[in-house]
């Protein structure tokens, strides 16, 4: 009986929220996010040939930009997060620097999110 | 038994074939993007605080080293985004034999050699 139940549960757990699924799906989703904000910012600079300044903050300030910036900050974030972590465990083998590398990047990547926000978000 | 769990890779033991090549640079690339945050962030900063400063940067830009420092630094980000979509094909299951994954691998190197020469010519 109890077996069954076990089984069940891992079935459930296989399908999304197993770590290895679970980070290959962010992995993915987060990547087709920032690749569509890469091609909307690349859409900026090739619909104007001389960005002139009022442009330029028009674009960051724009409802549809500001919501594809905090999606790929958010993004950035995880993408950035799952990527250093398969590196670091891949070729780094002492276990104290893993653990010193991941919370450097770990800080940096709360740094930069939390820097984004400000300079797009606190004085518009 | 044996741990499951991923083990160390040691680089200097490997011979490099096409695929292989491919796929680590795809992740030095992915580490360089984390590095370019920090300066894209001081620029964006910078020439949203204000027009004199949004114009002292537009006339860096037009510089030609500068010009060319630009296209390098978006020389990862062409060439991350190029292989992964190759790996999202590949998550597909397209190009996913060993002589699909060579065609592939050769694909990402001569258009992402392409467009890094069409986005060189388009910055200078």
């Amino acid at each position: 009986m109890e077996k069954t139940v076990t089984q069940k549960n891992l079935h459930w757990q296989r399908c999304l929220f197993w770590p290895g699924v679970r980070d290959w799906l962010i992995q993915r989703t987060t990547a087709v996010i920032l690749a569509l904000y890469t091609i909307l910012i690349f859409l900026f600079f090739i619909t104007h040939s001389h960005v002139t300044f009022e442009a330029w903050r028009a674009f960051w300030h724009h409802p549809f930009v500001q919501i594809m910036t905090f999606l790929s900050v958010m993004s950035i974030a995880f993408h950035t997060w799952i990527g250093f972590w398969t590196i670091f465990e891949d070729y780094v083998k002492p276990i104290f620097l893993k653990f010193a590398l991941e919370v450097g990047v770990f800080i940096l990547i709360v740094w930069y999110s939390i820097w984004t926000f400000q300079i797009l978000w606190s004085s518009s | 038994m044996r741990d499951p769990r991923p083990i160390y890779i040691n680089l200097f033991a490997f011979r490099f074939p096409i695929t292989a090549m491919v796929s680590g640079m795809h992740r030095i690339s992915g580490a360089f993007l984390f590095v370019l945050i920090l300066p894209a962030l001081i620029l964006l900063e910078k020439s949203l605080s204000g027009e004199s400063a949004f114009l002292e940067i537009q006339a860096g830009f037009q510089h030609f080293l500068i010009r060319m420092m630009v296209w390098a630094a978006l020389l990862p980000v062409l060439y991350h985004f190029i292989a992964g979509i190759r790996h999202m094909l590949m998550d597909m299951h397209i190009g996913e034999s060993r002589e699909g994954g060579e065609q592939g691998a050769k694909l990402v190197l001569g258009s992402f050699a392409v467009t890094a020469i069409l986005l060189g010519i388009w910055i200078w």
